[in-house]
């Protein structure tokens, strides 16, 4: 670690200094290049090629992109050519080890109508290790791309950056889900530039004992008939901290199009801290935009009817804990990882 | 079909100011030097006659002004340059009236072309009418007053048998440690009312005070101590306008409400500012057990606003109701919205707004819910809905959610959009044409505050946001 903190996380739109929900502010620190496995179909073309933080903005920002600069890293450059599609994931593990700071910079380019899928798992259990990956991802024409991110690493700092930029017609799909990290960064700014692209998310979290989640989505709608969802989940229990940052931020000309956010959040016990602010920034008329959040407890109504099948209140609680991260965990598309992500929750 | 960007937009006209847009020379009044020194603070607190203590309190007041920053996450306020306001203007009378006769004719005449004599005389049990920074007008029915209901300017109750419970309220909800403008507010602070009611005592019909600020490069701000006691009702109505001038005028003003066990105030206002006003005003409600305070709020004037009533749930069961409408239009950028805390177990809080946005305005919905560890059993439910009426305005809105404890019920929903083509094509359906379809959904939308309002008030807001449809947007 350094001395000097480093700003990230920041909201387009700030707000109330005192609330502390404007950004992340974290010590810097030196890492190195990450021993991770790369499984990268044929279809798929994979090289290294130095980092350059101008290419596209992220969600964790400038500042964490000078970690990269100043690292000297490669960056792992995946392409895969128009009119191509791979039905198999590009699956990128990790495992913190030796107190080091893991560092693995993505590049992704998805030529036109092409498409593809790429599973990350972060797991380990060094304590005093920590990650730092950062995604971006340009979507030409018509591509689609699907992004699962699994953060499971008992480690202290993970940070998790995703961006992309899209043309038009093009989809990206992104599915996380937070299970273990004493501190997790995360979050993911996408840039809708061609009409009628789309940004999709779903995200899980579990956080306990005092572990902390800081996370900031931004989408921004600059074409015609873009659409945004983002549906979050999770669960807190024990001493946790989360801060949810969703933003949809309709520009100027963004005609028709549609964005929207939810966030449901189960609380478990008295000790958990709470944060939530989805922002909707709009400067056209002719859109649509809605965000919704419930927060604490489950409804009455549902509680009513579970009790009346037979559950009791903590059996009920547990089951729709259960819930919110299977409903990410059943969708990802390799069976390992799904018996590791079963295995961590049983630890 | 047509193009949308070609098609002819429903044309919703900016409000109607010019019933608020008239002046008077200021004439033999009274003005201290622009800018803010040790030295004009001394020759206000010197004007006021004010007690030592509230002099020791503007002066510490000034020394946290000099040394607080100002905000970094609002709306730009870099037009606004202390050096060229001017704190304090006495008008042309010496003393308050309990007759509108007494009053100095430009001042009376200024408040009768804004309906405030008749308001009192057909709709109100007291009025309190404020001329930049004095009040000049304090009167309050016999029946009310023989209820032991205290309705007087709070200046002058500094040096009554009332002086040691303001001691005990004054800026204690809102410290001048809260943000630069309050404790600008406690250092040059003037006018205002203070309003006592005791236990149990229910005022049936409404108590108003109105601010009038004429004078140009002026600031207003005014300090509003309302403490309604156990079990006792209150509606207590706020209005505001200027004229308008080409010179920056400022209002800080701050509202401290006092609810106690089992008592419920209203606090409604209907704020028009002028175009060139930076209104920096502070309101905030400490509720007490079984108390409930409601909020009925609509903003339409002012240059810039920054604008959110606080709601401080202090006592088990204790309720908050906001419910606002923004309007801003050309040149206007409103930051108005709410915070609630939720301090005590099974507490409740309600948070309704509308707002609309047209010609180049910026209206922005900001709120915080903070829920503590102390609040068990509570819930809480935020709306917020925003309308468009073109693409060279912008409308943001900005919710913030703290929660604390496992045991509580949050629940938050935000729309933002256009006028939905099948509520209009339904509507249509039923015999009404595009245009009226149209002029009444508008209407509709912002009509959440207007039906909470006594009907004169809410004549008065429809006559604000006064709709003319032409054309279609189809």
């Amino acid at each position: 670690m350094k001395d000097n903190n480093i700003t990230i996380n920041q909201i387009p739109a700030r707000t109330y200094r005192w609330l502390s929900m404007n950004m992340a502010s974290v010590k810097s620190f030196d890492g190195v290049l990450a021993d991770a496995s790369f499984d990268v179909p044929i279809q798929w073309s994979l090289k290294d090629r130095s980092y350059s933080a101008g290419l596209m903005a992220t969600a964790l920002g400038s500042e964490f992109d000078d970690i990269f600069t100043s690292s000297n890293l490669n960056e792992k450059y995946l392409s895969i050519s128009k009119q191509t599609s791979s039905s198999q994931p590009i699956k990128l593990t990790c495992y913190a080890a030796d107190s080091k700071y893991a560092m693995i910079p993505v590049y992704v380019d998805v030529e036109k109508n092409a498409s593809g899928t790429m599973i990350i798992f972060l797991g380990g259990n060094d304590s005093s290790a920590g990650m730092a990956v950062q995604v971006r991802i340009n979507l030409e024409e018509a591509s689609d791309f699907r992004l699962v991110c699994v953060a499971g690493a008992s480690v202290d700092n993970v940070f998790l950056d995703v961006g992309t930029r899209q043309q038009a017609n093009s989809s990206f799909k992104l599915e996380q889900l937070f299970l273990k990290g004493s501190h997790i960064y995360t979050g993911c700014r996408s840039d809708l530039i061609g009409d009628g692209s789309s940004f999709d998310t779903k995200i899980a979290y579990e956080v306990s004992g005092d572990d902390r989640l800081d996370m900031n989505y931004i989408v921004n709608h600059f074409g015609k008939r873009t659409l945004s969802d983002m549906i979050v989940s999770g669960v807190l229990r024990d001493n946790a901290y989360k801060l949810f940052r969703g933003t949809i931020d309709f520009k100027r000309g963004a005609k028709d199009a549609i964005g929207n956010e939810q966030e449901d959040v189960l609380l478990l016990d008295d000790g958990v801290e709470n944060k939530t602010i989805p922002l909707i920034l709009c400067q056209e008329e002719d859109v649509e935009g809605n965000h919704g959040a419930t927060i604490g407890r489950l409804s009455e109504e549902l509680m009513f009817y579970m009790m009346s099948r037979g559950m009791n209140t903590e059996e009920i609680y547990e089951m729709m804990a259960d819930a919110r991260i299977d409903s990410v965990c059943r969708n990802i598309p390799d069976a390992g990882i799904i018996e590791e992500i079963a295995g961590l929750r049983k630890s | 079909m047509k193009e949308k960007e070609t098609e002819e937009k429903t044309y919703v006209e900016d409000i109607d100011r010019s019933i608020y847009d008239f002046r008077y020379d200021e004439k033999d009044s009274y003005r201290v030097d622009e800018g803010l020194t040790e030295e004009i603070v001394r020759q206000i607190s010197e004007e006021k006659n004010d007690p030592q203590w509230m002099r020791d309190f503007r002066l510490e007041s000034l020394k946290i002004f000099n040394k607080t920053e100002m905000v970094d996450w609002g709306p730009d306020i870099s037009g606004l340059d202390m050096d060229n306001i001017v704190t304090y203007v006495r008008p042309n009378t010496d003393r308050m009236h309990a007759n509108w006769d007494e009053v100095p004719t430009d001042i009376k005449d200024t408040f009768e072309r804004l309906g405030i004599p008749q308001a009192e005389r057909e709709s109100l049990a007291g009025v309190g009418a404020q001329y930049d920074s004095e009040l000049v007008y304090h009167n309050v029915k016999d029946e009310v007053a023989s209820q032991g209901v205290i309705y007087t300017d709070l200046e002058s109750a500094l040096h009554t048998e009332h002086a040691d419970r303001i001691r005990e309220h004054f800026m204690k909800l809102v410290p001048p440690t809260d943000h630069k403008f309050a404790a600008l507010h406690g250092a040059v602070w003037s006018g205002g009312s203070f309003v006592y009611v005791p236990s149990g005592v229910s005022v049936e019909i409404p108590l108003q005070s109105y601010f009038r600020l004429n004078a140009p490069g002026a600031g207003q701000f005014e300090h509003t101590l309302i403490i309604v006691d156990e079990g006792a009702y209150l509606h207590f109505i706020e209005g505001c306008s200027a004229p308008k001038y080409n010179v920056a005028n400022l209002h800080a003003g701050c509202v401290e409400l006092f609810v106690g066990e089992g008592a419920t105030l209203r606090y409604s206002t209907i704020e028009n500012w002028s175009k060139n006003m930076y209104n920096l005003n502070t309101k905030r409600a400490r509720v007490e057990k079984n108390g409930k305070v409601e909020w009925i709020s609509g903003s339409f004037g002012s240059h810039i606003s920054y604008l959110y009533p606080m709601s401080v749930l202090a006592g088990e069961n204790a309720r908050a109701e906001f419910t606002s409408v923004t309007f801003a239009g050309e040149g206007q950028n409103l930051d108005t919205g709410t915070k609630v805390l939720h301090n005590a177990p099974n507490t409740s809080s309600y948070v309704n707004t509308r707002s609309i946005s047209k010609s180049g305005g910026i209206s922005t919905f900001r709120s915080s819910v903070v829920v503590s560890n102390k609040a068990k059993g509570s819930k809480s439910s935020v709306s917020c809905q925003s309308l468009m009426l073109d693409d060279i305005s912008r409308s943001d809105t900005i919710p913030a959610m703290d929660i604390r404890t496992s045991d509580a019920d949050i629940g938050h929903e935000a729309r933002i959009g256009r006028i939905s083509d099948d509520v209009v094509f339904y509507l249509m359906s039923r015999g009404m044409s595009e245009e009226d379809a149209r002029a009444l959904i508008v209407t509709g939308f912002a009509d959440t505050v207007g039906k909470e309002l006594p009907l004169e008030y809410a004549v008065e807001m429809n006559n604000l946001i006064r709709l003319e449809m032409k054309g279609s947007i189809g």
